[in-house]
């Protein structure tokens, strides 16, 4: 199930923290990390399921000549990290292992996938982990996300999804015309 | 609330001025059988570089199109040989039965009738349709786009101006409030999407 939990827009002004990371791109080292990480065959239970997914629907890497590239900016490194107590503190999230934030380009997709973690085997073990998400560009044309059955589209700038589980299939994808950002947490 | 807000697919909350839900194909057009019938044929392929070339306009020329549509891709920095779709035609590719018996739902004379087909990691961007005969057209009556969804999947979106429809059921029919609305289609999961789209004039 996904859940809307509030906005988290009256803690955090999101324009100035995309502002920031934008700066990356440019003139602020280090620059974003770049998805996906992980390629078909690298020793990951269950990674299968979404790379032998993506071969079959002809899914190609913007570095193969196709679509598929994300950004993804990391607290600490990219952004300050207030930005992640802030958050977890308003929205009283006991625990989390990872935060980031990521950028779709107009044009590209994150396909239908599930986060498959380095400690993907030591995370199985642990059903019951959770995920959030929020949408931090204000509402823009062809910005669409996709988790389980629902699509996600032209949402509030600030607003925050729960999700029960963190292995639920998603997808992202930017058919408009500026890029769209969405902050991770899980 | 979020199942309120994501009852996208139900008719009823839907944002009536961007398109409105008018009916259903249901037991009168077997989609999945329509799908299976233009599956081996392939229909026409479409690029930014094909719609210049049918619509016989140098692309260095000063057209509304070029200008308003492809010069905002450009600026967003899409990759152009990407932004490809297929287009499927009644008669050519399809039973024209398909679009008699839609004609008849929607009471509407077909002028452009068409169906879709994006494949996983393709989108057509924010655009509008251009039509060759509109001037003409629009001396016959009153013009009307009308979408039906043919079969829904992961990741298949389509958004008109600022509604986006997802998971729509088989079958259910929109009419635009306004048959040059802007709008796109995305594909982010794992078969070929198919839309059937019908511009005519109302009867």
């Amino acid at each position: 199930m996904i859940k809307y939990i509030g906005n988290s827009s009256d803690i955090i002004i999101w324009d100035d923290v995309i502002s920031g990371l934008e700066r990356h791109d440019f003139e602020q080292h280090p620059g974003p990390a770049t998805g996906p990480t992980h390629k078909e065959g690298d020793p990951i239970p269950r990674l299968n399921e979404c790379t032998e997914l993506w071969k079959r629907a002809g899914y190609k890497a913007v570095e193969d000549g196709g679509t598929v590239q994300w950004d993804m900016f990391f607290p600490g490194v990219h952004f300050d990290q207030t930005v992640v107590d802030k958050f977890v503190e308003y929205f009283k999230i006991e625990r989390y292992d990872s935060a980031w934030i990521s950028r779709v380009r107009p044009g590209n997709f994150a396909p239908m996938h599930w986060d498959v973690n380095d400690q993907e085997e030591e995370l199985l073990k642990q059903p019951d982990r959770m995920r959030w998400h929020a949408h931090i560009s204000k509402p823009a044309f062809g910005h669409v996300f996709v988790v389980n059955d629902i699509c996600l589209y032209g949402k509030e700038q600030g607003s925050v999804y729960q999700w029960d589980d963190r292995r639920y299939w998603h997808a992202g994808s930017n058919c408009g015309l500026v890029p769209k950002y969405q902050f991770n947490l899980w | 609330m979020l199942n309120g807000e994501m009852n996208l697919w139900n008719g009823f909350i839907r944002k009536y001025f961007v398109a409105k839900r008018i009916a259903t194909t249901d037991n009168i057009i077997n989609w999945q059988s329509v799908i299976d019938s233009i599956k081996p044929k392939t229909g026409d392929f479409n690029t930014p570089a094909t719609v210049i070339e049918r619509a016989n306009v140098d692309p260095n020329a000063e057209t509304s199109y070029y200008d308003g549509i492809m010069q905002t891709w450009k600026e967003a920095n899409y990759d152009f040989k990407n932004i490809q779709w297929y287009d499927y035609y009644p008669n050519e590719h399809f039973d024209i039965d398909v679009q008699t018996k839609f004609a008849g739902i929607v009471n509407a004379e077909p002028r452009r009738v068409f169906i879709s087909e994006l494949w996983p990691g393709h989108s057509v961007p924010y655009h509008w349709d251009v039509e060759d005969f509109e001037e003409q057209w629009l001396k016959e009556g009153e013009l009307v786009r009308y979408v039906c969804f043919m079969r829904h999947s992961f990741g298949h979106a389509f958004i008109l101006e600022d509604d986006c429809f997802y998971n729509v059921k088989e079958g259910e029919i929109y009419k635009w409030n306004n048959y040059k609305s802007f709008h796109a289609g995305t594909n982010a999961g794992e078969f070929p999407y198919y839309l059937f789209h019908f511009l005519g004039i109302q009867r």
